[in-house]
């Protein structure tokens, strides 16, 4: 299946890829391709122009700034897996992105696609919406930060505008006392998940005193277990937070499980996801 | 250039009705076209109406330079041709085989700078100035590459759809130091599917190849 014709540029900057975006009409990114190629094979996705990105290498890095590690948009799932920063200071994002697809998948699919693409089921968006990170979007009147609560909007819509492109991702160094969770259920290999929870606690006395989960493939977006999160502010065990954690939900009825099933998995995955995490 | 455009948010796959009235459409036909091609006709609205008639015109034509296990090729080529396409249609290379044509199977797995890509799922204009390894470029002065002599040895193929996929993403995968034991191996080749083998001999070539058991 080939995929309707375009035209095809390539951005030389960020800069370059924004002006492009807004002078071109019905133009698209292109980062590594991985979600937008297959649609456009199947011509769910026609773009009259696509913009590759892919190139701009100065997007492809993982540094430390300080309170919290800034991930280039660029950066490949295999990348972000591997790095040793990202490993040593926020594992669960490594730990994440080493869980999408397979290695072919990781070998040119980009933090900055996942994210962008706004899909419900992807790993990344709910891993940076628990630990309440930043993305800096550039436009054409230069950057803004948006709070990732603010950037998931719809399925496969965010806070980006037209013109807009991300440029970097920015989650928090974790201290001593965290513990982190991805716990993720897929029927089949590489699939994407059926449903998976993020889990962030701060561990006090073999249990958590604060919690932030992230829930992939739960609705339209992905979404805050709130309820759970309240109840273990509140004192609970983590058995009966967990409980809550289909509360507020709107899962999708699909091929590869029930909205039911859905809401019985975010539950057990989510009790999963906060003992692991506390126990370290 | 300055044309002013509102600040709405983007939808950032397809105009498409299809996709908002089923939201999982683009990971649905995928799955669907991978198990069951025969009802991906019904999912997809015919060519017309998707406007492709209508555009007309081919996206003009770009200059790229590709090495190919080795060799420089100059093409001309249409931005829509994906990578598998060039290497089959334009460069003769039969030996990196389609399966699903949906990013799935990893059948058309080849090496691009060295490391594992579904040829079918990357734009022979991304590969402009990259290293491209097929699986007829393994083999040196006649002598096979390991992987390829561990697969002979273990009787990892039978109808050998797979197999050169299955055998770049086993190179990609021992070159990254990354099949460590039998699990790592396992999870490494999950984007390799065979419909013949049950795996178990490719598994048992790998690890060979590796130097693990
Ligand atoms: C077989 C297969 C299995 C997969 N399994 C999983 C999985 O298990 N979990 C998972 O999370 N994902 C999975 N994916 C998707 C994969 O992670 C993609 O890499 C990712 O969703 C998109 O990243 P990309 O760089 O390939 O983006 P592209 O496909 O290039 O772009 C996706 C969309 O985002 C836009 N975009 C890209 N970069 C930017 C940017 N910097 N700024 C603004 N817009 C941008 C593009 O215009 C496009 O609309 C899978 C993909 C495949 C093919
Ligand atoms: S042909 Fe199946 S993954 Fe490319
Ligand atoms: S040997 Fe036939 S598909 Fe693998």
């Amino acid at each position: 299946m080939i995929p309707a014709p375009f035209d095809y540029e390539v951005a030389e900057s960020p800069e370059h890829a924004v002006g492009l975006l807004r002078e071109r009409e019905d133009a698209k990114l292109l980062a590594g391709g991985h979600s937008l190629l297959p649609a456009m094979r199947l011509r769910l996705a026609r773009p009259a122009c696509l913009i590759d990105i892919g190139r701009l290498s100065d997007l492809s890095y993982v540094r430390d700034v300080g309170d919290e590690i800034a991930i280039g948009a660029l950066t490949r799932h295999k990348d972000v897996a591997g790095a040793p920063l990202l490993q040593e200071h926020c594992g669960i994002v490594a730990y994440a992105a080493g869980q999408v697809g397979d290695p072919q998948v990781r070998h040119r699919g980009t933090i900055g696609g996942s994210l962008s693409h706004g899909d419900p089921a992807s790993d990344l968006p709910a891993v940076v919406l628990a630990l309440g990170g930043t993305l800096v979007a550039r436009g054409p009147s230069g950057e803004r930060s948006i709070a990732a609560s603010d950037f998931f909007t719809g399925v496969f819509e965010t806070a980006l505008a037209p013109d807009e492109m991300l440029v970097e991702v920015r989650v928090p160094k974790l201290g001593p006392a965290s513990g982190w969770a991805y716990e993720k259920l897929s029927r089949r290999a590489q699939d994407w998940a059926t449903v998976a929870v993020a889990a962030v606690v701060e561990r006090s006395n073999g249990g958590a005193s604060k919690a932030a989960v992230g829930l992939t493939n739960m609705g339209g977006t992905p979404l805050r277990a709130t309820a759970v999160e309240e109840a273990i502010a509140g004192g609970a065990p983590i058995a009966e937070a967990a409980a809550h954690a289909a509360e507020g939900t709107d899962p999708p009825s699909d091929l590869a499980a029930s909205a039911d099933f859905r809401r019985h998995l975010a539950r057990v995955l989510t009790r999963r996801a906060l003992e692991r995490a506390v126990a370290g | 250039m300055e044309r002013a455009r509102a600040r709405q948010p983007r939808k950032v796959v397809a105009q498409s009705h299809e996709l908002e009235a089923h939201p999982q459409a683009v990971r649905v036909t995928v799955w669907l076209c991978a198990t069951r091609p025969d009802s991906v006709w019904k999912l997809s609205p015919p060519r017309d109406t998707l406007g492709l008639a209508l555009r007309g015109e081919e996206g003009a034509l770009r200059h790229v330079a590709l090495t190919v296990n080795g060799v420089r090729h100059e093409l001309e080529l249409e931005p829509r041709e994906l990578l598998a396409y060039v290497l089959r249609e334009r460069l003769g290379l039969t030996g990196t085989n389609i399966g699903c044509d949906t990013s799935s199977c990893g059948a058309c797995t080849v090496l691009v700078n060295g490391e594992s890509v579904k040829s079918c799922t990357m734009l022979g204009v991304q590969a402009d100035g990259l290293e491209i390894t097929t699986i007829e470029g393994l083999a040196r002065d006649g002598e096979l590459h390991p992987v390829q002599q561990a697969f002979h040895e273990h009787h990892a193929l039978q109808c050998g759809y797979c197999t050169p996929g299955m055998v770049l993403a086993a190179v990609s995968l021992i070159e990254a130091g990354a099949a460590t034991d039998e699990q790592a191996i396992r999870l490494g080749l999950e984007g390799n599917l065979c419909r013949c083998t049950g795996y178990h001999n490719i598994v048992k070539a790998v690890a060979a190849a590796a130097g693990v058991s």
